[in-house]
């Protein structure tokens, strides 16, 4: 993905963030095109969090800027942004129904009809309140509130971490109607690459507070080949750009950035997976991949 | 009308997967000329796969010749499937010897499946950049 | 917006209009308690405390009244400002108020706005009865309660000015911190700071003043006179205490909006 696409939905430019004396995030910089489904990778504390909130304006970076649809972050855009946080918080006194409304109340092209479909297709009891819902009812109505506002761009934090495996599964199903309805541009974060495995097309991964691959899926796993071999022919390896090496009982395994590995020698060459693509860029350490390797 | 199961372990890309399912459907008759396939966003609500992986595999199903999109009612199957002859006996035979020489390189039989499966797809890749 | 802002402030106004009419409800009977024992020596007029001191039920019916008078008003304070954004941020419902179509500093100013208008009429209700059945009272155990009575000033407007400027306090406080204990107990430390600090600002805008318009120095006053002198002394330095209060009231609730602002994480 380039830097800044004129029509990007969403354009991170070198942002950076920091809580009293601990970095959050390091020139991050990165774009998504519109209609993308975008999977925002990162172990804990990664700066996922720190990265949607910058996203949907409840906190403004220390460094750079993001756009959105062309926009700075904050309050211009927010009416065109469904953001549900981490764990779908609602108000816990309020029932479903006045959650409801009180979307229909604090955004002026509020869909309630399409909103109440959502919520009946649960289903989910509107007369309960949010507090006695389970994690995955309610995340379903921070869902529907978000995609009441029928929004161009969804940013969802973690959304499926407190659901059970049905609840994850019609989730991802209202979720993925919506993009085919609307064209939505999605923007999710998750530490469970199998969750995201069918649903994204593009991938944003953090570590560290730094962005270490930002890329559309199919042509990274094209871009990328896993090597296996004896731990004396990592010379094999030199020159090319590799992302990760790891080593176990004389044999290593390393994730390298070439579509066309070299035909010679005893390392045997694999295409990855999409989750041994995305663990190998979210074990490194180093930002960019390193391109010296030699150490046999 | 067809329903798709995609298996996340299998490593195989899912829009590949509905392309295939796809095809062994029209080879077992299970999809009949003239069916529709479900529309992106049915699969997309049902599986939970992302519609335009769903778009891209019907879009290779089409230049395949294996199905139609006709304006505003959905993707059929075509009437007139072309039906490459194959001869399966040759390909049987000169398979047969290839694995007897596998077989005597010391591989076993996932050895040489796997073999099988990684130039498969390095081929089914190489096909895809091509066009 | 405006009804979600009361929905949810309504647990804490159900809670704060109950300590308000409870604390009328006593001042009233406290003031009851004390009359009759006026009428029993046969004194129903006296104000003079050489000449009628209350004695037992009727003493601690003043000292009640002292402390309805020194502690509610900032008690009403704490009900009202502590939950405001602490909780909210506690919480993080804010990550989903602020994400609406509504700018989040109309979100700040609604939600305090609301709760500084029931403070303020809370603590009115409790200082009006305070003044108009309270005071006359009072008087008589001056020297015994006058500590406490250095708290209210006997003053309707100072007693309000402490509860709103205690709720912007705390909301401002909320917002930063973003949690319900470390603001309760900010707010219980540096509250009688900013409370003290507008009384200081009214002191420097008082002196002045009397000076110009030819008055008696309050000070000097305040020692020697009896004190219905005493009253009529602090009660222009009072009200003028409770203006800077509510000024800072105000004053905070605008740091609030920009704090709003800047809420994160």
């Amino acid at each position: 993905m380039p830097a800044e696409i004129p029509s990007a939905a969403v354009a991170a430019e070198g942002v950076g963030h920091r809580f009293g004396d601990v970095p959050a995030l390091r020139d991050c910089t990165f774009a998504v095109p519109p209609g993308a489904v975008v999977a925002l990778l990162g172990r804990n504390g990664a700066g996922k969090t720190t990265l949607l909130r910058a996203v949907v304006g409840l906190l403004r970076p220390y460094r750079g800027r993001i756009r959105v649809f062309g926009e700075p972050a904050g309050a211009g855009v927010l009416p065109r942004i469904g953001y549900v946080a981490q764990q779908a918080p609602l108000y816990r006194m309020l029932t479903v129904e006045q959650t409801l409304r009180l979307g229909a109340r604090l955004n002026p092209h509020f869909d309630a009809g399409y909103a109440r479909r959502l919520v009946d297709a649960g289903p989910l009891p509107v007369t309960a309140r949010v507090g006695a819902l389970a994690a995955g009812q309610r995340a379903r109505l921070a869902l529907a509130v978000a995609l009441g506002k029928r929004p161009d761009l969804l940013v969802l934090d973690e959304p499926l971490a407190s659901l059970d495996p049905v609840a994850r599964t019609e989730f991802v199903g209202a979720l993925m109607a919506e993009v085919a309805d609307r064209g939505t541009t999605v923007l999710m974060s998750t530490h469970v690459v199998a969750d995201v495995q069918d649903v994204c097309d593009h991938v944003v991964v953090l570590g560290g507070g730094q962005v270490r691959l930002a890329a559309e899926v199919e042509p990274a796993l094209a871009a990328h080949r896993l090597a296996v071999g004896a731990e004396r022919d990592l010379g094999a390896l030199d020159g090319l750009e590799t992302i990760e090496v790891r080593r176990d009982g004389g044999e290593f395994t390393a994730l390298v950035a070439t579509a066309a590995p070299p035909d010679a020698g005893t390392v045997t060459w694999h295409r990855p997976t999409l989750e041994e693509l995305l663990l190998g860029y979210l074990r490194t350490g180093a930002p960019h991949p390193s391109v010296e390797v030699s150490l046999a | 009308m067809i329903t798709f199961r995609v298996d996340r372990r299998s490593g195989t890309a899912v829009y590949a997967q509905l392309v295939q399912q796809v095809r062994q459907a029209v080879r077992v008759g299970r999809l009949a000329p003239g069916d529709r396939l479900p529309t992106a966003r049915e699969v997309a609500e049902r599986t939970g796969i992302n519609p335009n992986t769903v778009l891209r595999a019907y879009r290779d199903l089409e230049t395949a010749g294996l199905v139609e999109p006709r304006q505003g009612s959905g993707t059929f199957v075509r009437p007139s499937l072309p039906q490459p002859q194959v001869d399966v006996t040759a390909l049987r035979q000169e398979l047969a010897g290839w694995i007897g020489r596998a077989r005597a390189a010391g591989l076993d039989l996932p050895d040489i499946q796997a073999l099988v499966t990684d130039v498969a797809a390095d081929q089914e890749e190489s096909h895809t950049h091509a066009r | 917006m405006t009804w979600l802002a009361l929905r949810l402030l309504r647990p804490y106004l159900i809670v704060a209009g109950s300590v308000a009419a409870a604390a009328t409800a006593y001042v009233l009977h406290a003031a009851g308690v004390v009359q009759r024992q006026l009428d029993r020596a046969g004194v129903p007029d006296c104000r003079d405390p050489n000449e009628c001191y209350p004695s037992g039920g009727a003493l601690n019916a003043v000292l009640g009244m002292e402390l309805v008078a020194a502690f509610v008003p900032p008690l009403l304070g704490l009900i009202l400002g502590v939950a405001l954004f602490a909780r909210e941020r506690e919480e993080d419902t804010i990550a989903f108020v602020l994400t609406q179509s509504v700018p989040r500093e109309r979100w700040v100013l609604t939600k305090l706005g609301w709760a500084l208008a029931a403070g303020a009429a809370c603590a009115a209700c409790v200082a009006t009865a305070h003044r108009l059945a309270g005071i006359r009272y009072t008087v008589l155990a001056n020297d015994t309660y006058e500590l406490l009575q250095l708290l209210h000033f006997n003053n309707a407007g100072y007693m309000v000015g402490q509860t709103v400027v205690l709720i912007a306090l705390a909301a401002v406080l909320g917002l930063v911190t973003g949690r319900t204990l470390p603001t309760l107990v900010l707010t219980v430390i540096g509250g009688p700071f900013v409370v003290m600090a507008g009384g200081g600002v009214a002191v420097l805008l008082f002196y002045p003043l009397g000076v110009l318009t030819g008055g008696t120095d309050p000070a000097a006053d305040g020692t020697a006179g009896t004190f219905a002198d005493d009253m009529t002394a602090m009660d222009p330095f009072a009200y003028l205490a409770g203006a800077v209060l509510g000024a800072g009231a105000v004053a905070l609730a605008l740091l609030a909006r920009r704090a709003g602002s800047r809420a994160s994480r």
